[in-house]
């Protein structure tokens, strides 16, 4: 750029002169009508993007919904089966503690929240999905303080 | 002793029943109490019912367990530990769950050889079961518990009602000390 040419541009902008007048300093073809040409946008159809957000956030509410459901019809069904069991081995082996922790760590949020009111045996979901690194839990022996050290670590993770 | 003069007022569990597929409603009478969570079958076995018995390696401090004995990986116990632990209170293996008088026998079921339940023979004969979380049953008879949950009764285990020694057990003590062993 030219030195002259960037000091009448700043002199320009200085005077306020119109935006379309700065460009024949730096050789643009920048003619009124082409500029508005270009500038030219369609009318932004409000109603539309509305409809559009409406149905993406619908979209995942519809996700989130299908999840809870998925987790709570299992959750509820695998308290009560695994319920007459002694053996906590036994407990773990049942299609429906399976197929929550087949969801991965998009199902600990629930995990979690059902941990707060129930003493089922949760705790061996989370420490098969979270890496072993992260588990909060680690060298607790106790289902009362690791239920605890998940929480804790749950609500920092999560909130 | 027919069924209906023991159980006269019989009380059911529907889930209990629902997950013991050969617990008919009237081989069983549920105890009159709340399920507790504070034991569990083997220490119903045991007659210790201040904790749950089991050799977890996971949980230590939630199940009582022998510390001289091995805990172990879920669905991995052995029957031996089982059968050690059961020693360590005086129990013995034996060959059936008859009843004999004076003596208190328990039944171990399994299921591929990994233990699953315990029960414990009344002085009646009849058996009783801490069923996981619910309540205690008393069931007529073993093969009403076995099954997809349980498993089978494998392994019989006896000691005396006053917990004294087996004679048999005194008098080899007696021999062994004579002979200066």
């Amino acid at each position: 750029m030219a030195f002259g040419a960037s000091v009448c541009f700043v002199q320009q902008i200085e005077a306020g002169t119109p935006t379309e007048n700065y460009f024949p300093l730096f050789g643009v073809d920048n003619s009124n009508a082409k500029i508005a040409e270009s500038l030219t946008l369609s009318p932004i159809d409000f109603a539309a993007l509305e409809e559009a957000n409406v149905v993406d956030s619908s979209a995942e509410i519809s996700e989130q919904t299908k999840l809870k459901n998925f987790f709570n019809e299992r959750a509820a069904r695998w308290e009560k089966e695994s319920k007459i069991h002694s053996s906590p081995g036994s407990k773990f082996l049942n299609k429906d503690y399976i197929g929550i922790l087949s969801k991965g760590e998009s199902i600990v949020p629930l995990i979690l929240k059902r941990l707060e009111t129930s003493n089922c045996d949760w705790l061996w979901a989370l420490e098969n999905i979270i890496p072993e690194e992260e588990n909060p839990a680690k060298g607790i022996e106790n289902f009362k303080d690791a239920k605890q050290a998940w929480l804790e670590w749950g609500s920092n993770r999560y909130s | 002793m027919g069924k209906q003069s023991i159980f006269l007022a019989s009380m059911r569990c529907l889930e209990i029943e629902q997950f013991l597929e050969n617990l008919g409603a009237d081989d069983y009478d549920q105890d009159d109490v709340s399920p507790q969570d504070d034991y569990n079958c083997i220490a119903y076995a045991l007659g210790e019912k201040n904790k749950p018995w089991w050799p977890s390696m996971r949980l230590k401090d939630d199940y009582e367990w022998p510390p001289d004995l091995p805990r172990q990986v879920d669905d991995q116990e052995t029957l031996d530990n089982f059968i050690l632990a059961f020693q360590k209170r005086g129990y013995k293996v034996c060959k059936n769950g008859r009843l004999k008088s004076g003596i208190e026998k328990v039944a171990i079921f399994t299921i591929s050889n990994v233990p699953k339940h315990a029960a414990l023979q009344l002085e009646s004969g009849i058996w009783g079961s801490k069923c996981g979380g619910y309540e205690d049953i008393k069931h007529f008879t073993l093969s009403s518990v076995e099954g997809k949950n349980y498993g089978k009764a494998t392994v019989f285990l006896h000691r005396r009602r006053d917990r004294k020694p087996f004679l048999k057990d005194q008098i080899l003590s007696i021999v062994k000390k004579l002979l200066g062993r």
